[in-house]
């Protein structure tokens, strides 16, 4: 098993605050697997996921303090070309954000602007990633319908066709199901079982049957901290932390 | 390979974005161009005599606006007072007895659009409804056009503010036993009167720079009257027949009267805006 | 005391239903002034008839539409494109301690009335326009073919494209604070996910933020052609008010509102007066239809 990403010794500062967002974070990201990061609300692990594609960075004041190695370079070092990193480290979002325009135009956006114009080419990268999202058959007849013609399922399946469409290393997904009825849910957490043999994922979920059914690894965090991480059998079997244990029974959060 | 593709696109982000900040120097520069130049000729022509004596005979230097200045005061004066009333009224209906009527989502859009409706096309409307039919100029069909033109201003912001109160607010009184009307007048206006005053004053602010539409109301008049039954002069057709009269003179008043117009906008303007700041703060 | 409330409702109905009557009450008040005129020319015959002659009372709209929706059309090519970047730069690039400053100077632009305009036109512009930037474009583009036709004619300053400019100036805050407001709309995760893909801001905005906002963008546009189309007395000051097709941008010609601004008063045969209410029908109804289009499209947006 190899680490796709080391966390060390992360802090994060919101724009404007002197007490820090995330304190202290350690842990490995494993390479082609999938993992969760668990919470109650406010614990920080959606703050950690944008911290991975540098999303922070949008908006100006936030600090970064500690290292991010990506396959031991630090992305969180000022040098950083952002948009080269973007396109190794991926993310689809909480709602389903299709772009206005039509669904073969949605997945192409990204090769696109890396420059791919052969119209065979994108036809044929648009139809892999739609069928890797496992939308293709529900879509190949309506390429240049519009995307916002899609159901909620579909279009989040949309947006995961568009980020897997330029292949990148890994993929962050924050909360992804928590907008969709049960059925669209389970094709995607499919989805994201399947994708792990290509690509490192890493999961925000608030729904901790949803972590135990998916992912390989669990993060737990309270507080803005990193309380434990392990084996995602450990964690819900056989926590260290009575701290994890709490959570995991559902004794608050 | 991959970098120069990235480098790229990064440099032809940022032109984009530099000439978007042109874009924003090409506004502010004739912002200030245009106020620079109103202020140069204009401030030459500011004296007392401007305000207070009345127009010489054409050709002879001297004199001042005096009658276009008590015109334009009278005129305005009349247009607040059909306007102002009606169109808080107005503005009442659509928020208050009307608002779950589709009628005054209707009514609200046409106010909308009546905001834009060319100033001139007003004046001509004017004219043919209390012009032509009494067969001479007044000062009370302008200050009729010029109420007319600031009807839906205020309407569109008194429906905008009235529906910025909770309707907690109302119920409140309600349980206390107060008719609606009551309700309004002694609940909901006072807790927007610093709105309801700042949509009244841009709604001013917006007439007062308005010549168009007294054209052919109040059309021109070259001595002081008081009568609103006859021709008034006021500040802004004053301008357009002196800036386009062949006499130096008066092309200096027009700019004097020009500088005081635009002043008082812009004042009216800024104070307008601060009264809600400092309303919205409390 | 239930007629207090009573009366009091009736007096607020009578202010908001004061404002269909008087949309509709213009379009009446204009068709009875101009029967005369509708009469005596048609439609056909009135709007395609270059003719304006108070002698002979022989009357056409063709002139003053032409230069009405010449000038119009001309100033939007020219304010469209700096109001579009005006927004992106409010929303995208201005530091946010400034953005508020920017769009309030932005609408001042807008509040400084239209003689103003007129004035400043009238004693600056055109005279710069007349000495040094008329010349210039024409010992530019004289030599070539086509576009050199544009620049013929004595540049005398008061012209098409003097009023052209002055008016874009005008109506660029109506394209701006809409796109600016459109923009703001944009959801910030749409932003995001673009951002996410790698793409730079102008990447954003150009496939993300337009498109969401088209409709919006275009409600704005409508609003400054509204406008562009009604305006008066800044384009009476430096547009010449001739009865002459224009023939190249610096042509003097003249607009409806232009020949109502200097004719009305002056009109003491009934017929006279009467194509003008005709001329001011057909503007009224023009307008109309350009400003409820706007601001529908505006509702829409808005209402997403």
């Amino acid at each position: 098993m190899t680490v796709e990403i080391e966390v060390k010794n992360l802090f994060f500062y919101y724009a404007g605050n002197s007490t820090p967002m995330l304190k202290n974070i350690n842990f490995p990201i494993y390479k082609h697997k999938v993992t969760a990061l668990i919470g109650p609300s406010g614990c920080g692990k959606t703050t950690l996921l944008r911290c991975f594609n540098r999303m922070h960075d949008l908006y100006p004041g936030n600090r970064y303090e500690g290292e991010i190695l990506f396959r031991g370079r630090n992305l969180l070092s000022p040098h950083v070309d952002l948009i080269e990193l973007r396109t190794k480290i991926g993310m689809v979002f909480q709602k389903p954000t299709p772009f206005p325009m039509s669904i073969f135009d949605n997945v192409a956006y990204g090769l696109r602007l890396r420059g791919l114009k052969n119209k065979k080419e994108l036809a044929e990268r648009v139809e892999k990633a739609l069928r890797e999202a496992a939308l293709w058959d529900e879509v190949k007849d309506k390429l240049k319908e519009n995307a916002l013609s899609l159901s909620g399922g579909q279009q989040q399946r949309l947006c995961i066709a568009r980020a897997i469409a330029v292949e990148p290393e890994v993929l962050l997904f924050d909360e992804p199901t928590s907008a969709l009825d049960p059925i669209s849910t389970a094709k995607i957490e499919d989805l994201i079982v399947q994708l792990k043999n290509k690509i490192t994922i890493v999961i925000v979920t608030h729904n901790m049957q949803q972590a135990a059914r998916i992912s390989d690894f669990t993060a737990f965090m309270y507080l803005g901290e990193l309380v434990e991480f392990g084996p995602t059998e450990k964690i819900f079997t056989n926590p260290d932390k009575k701290l994890t244990e709490d959570y995991i029974t559902g004794r608050f959060g | 390979m991959i970098e120069r593709e990235i480098r790229k696109r990064k440099l032809i982000s940022k032109i984009a974005l530099l000439a978007a900040f042109f874009c924003g120097i090409w506004g502010l520069f004739w912002l200030f161009v245009i106020l620079f130049d109103v202020l140069r000729h204009g401030l030459s022509s500011i004296n007392l005599s401007l305000f207070l004596e009345v127009p010489t005979p054409p050709g002879e230097p001297g004199g001042g606006l005096k009658h276009a200045f008590i015109g334009h005061l009278l005129i305005t004066l009349v247009a607040v007072t059909l306007g102002v009333p009606f169109g808080i009224l107005g503005g009442t209906f659509l928020a208050e007895y009307g608002r779950n009527l589709r009628f005054s989502r209707f009514i609200s859009f046409l106010a909308d659009t009546m905001v834009s409706i060319p100033a001139i096309i007003v004046g001509a409307f004017v004219y043919a409804i209390m012009v032509k039919p009494f067969g001479h100029f007044s000062g009370w069909s302008g200050g009729v056009a010029l109420a007319i033109i600031m009807l839906p201003v205020i309407i569109r912001t008194t429906e905008q503010m009235l529906s910025l109160v909770p309707w907690t607010l109302r119920e409140a009184a309600f349980a206390l036993g107060a008719p609606y009307h009551k309700v309004i007048w002694q609940v909901v206006y006072p807790s927007v009167k610093t709105g309801l005053l700042t949509g009244c004053l841009l709604a001013i602010a917006r007439i007062s720079g308005e010549a168009a539409p007294l054209l052919f109301t109040s059309f021109n008049n070259n001595f002081l009257s008081y009568d609103m039954n006859g021709p008034v002069a006021s500040l802004t057709v004053t301008i357009f027949v002196y800036a386009m009269g062949p006499y130096e003179d008066w092309h200096g008043k027009a700019w004097g009267a020009a500088l005081v117009v635009t002043l008082a906008i812009l004042l009216i303007n800024l104070t307008a805006r601060l009264i809600l700041k400092k309303g919205g703060k409390n | 005391m239930v007629y207090t409330n009573r009366i009091f409702l009736f007096f607020t109905f009578l202010g908001a239903v004061l404002i269909p009557l008087i949309i509709v009450g213009i379009l009446i008040v204009f068709l009875k002034e101009a029967s005369l005129a509708i009469q005596k020319f048609g439609f056909i015959d009135f709007v395609f008839s270059s003719e304006w002659d108070p002698v002979f009372e022989k009357f056409g709209a063709a002139i003053p539409l032409t230069g009405t929706i010449i000038v119009a059309f001309l100033s939007l090519i020219l304010a469209v494109p700096f109001a579009l970047g005006i927004a992106i730069f409010v929303v995208e690039v201005c530091p946010s301690s400034l953005k508020q400053i920017f769009q309030l100077l932005i609408e001042l632009l807008a509040a400084i009335p239209s003689i103003v305009y007129g004035m400043w036109g009238l004693f600056t512009l055109a005279p710069i326009m007349a000495k040094y930037i008329e010349p210039l474009l024409q010992r530019v583009f004289t030599p070539i073919p086509l576009i050199g036709k544009l620049f013929e004619g004595t540049p005398l300053g008061i012209d098409l494209f003097t009023a052209s400019i002055m008016l874009s100036i005008m109506i660029i805050p109506f394209t701006a604070s809409v796109a600016i407001e459109s923009f703001y709309l944009v959801p910030r995760v749409l932003k995001e996910s673009a951002y996410g893909m790698g793409a730079t801001k102008w990447e954003v905005i150009k496939d993300v933020m337009f498109p969401y906002c088209k409709i919006g963008i275009l409600g704005g546009i409508g609003l400054s052609l509204g406008r562009a189309l009604g305006e008066t007395m800044a384009v009476a000051f430096v547009l010449g008010n001739i009865n002459s097709f224009p023939t190249s941008l610096f042509s003097p010609t003249t607009t409806v509102t232009v020949k109502l601004a200097n004719e009305f008063t002056e009109a003491d045969k009934d017929i006279h007066l009467s194509s003008l209410f005709y001329l001011a029908l057909l503007l009224y109804i023009l307008s109309l239809i350009v400003i409820v289009c706007s601001k529908y499209l505006i509702l829409r947006i808005r209402s997403r």
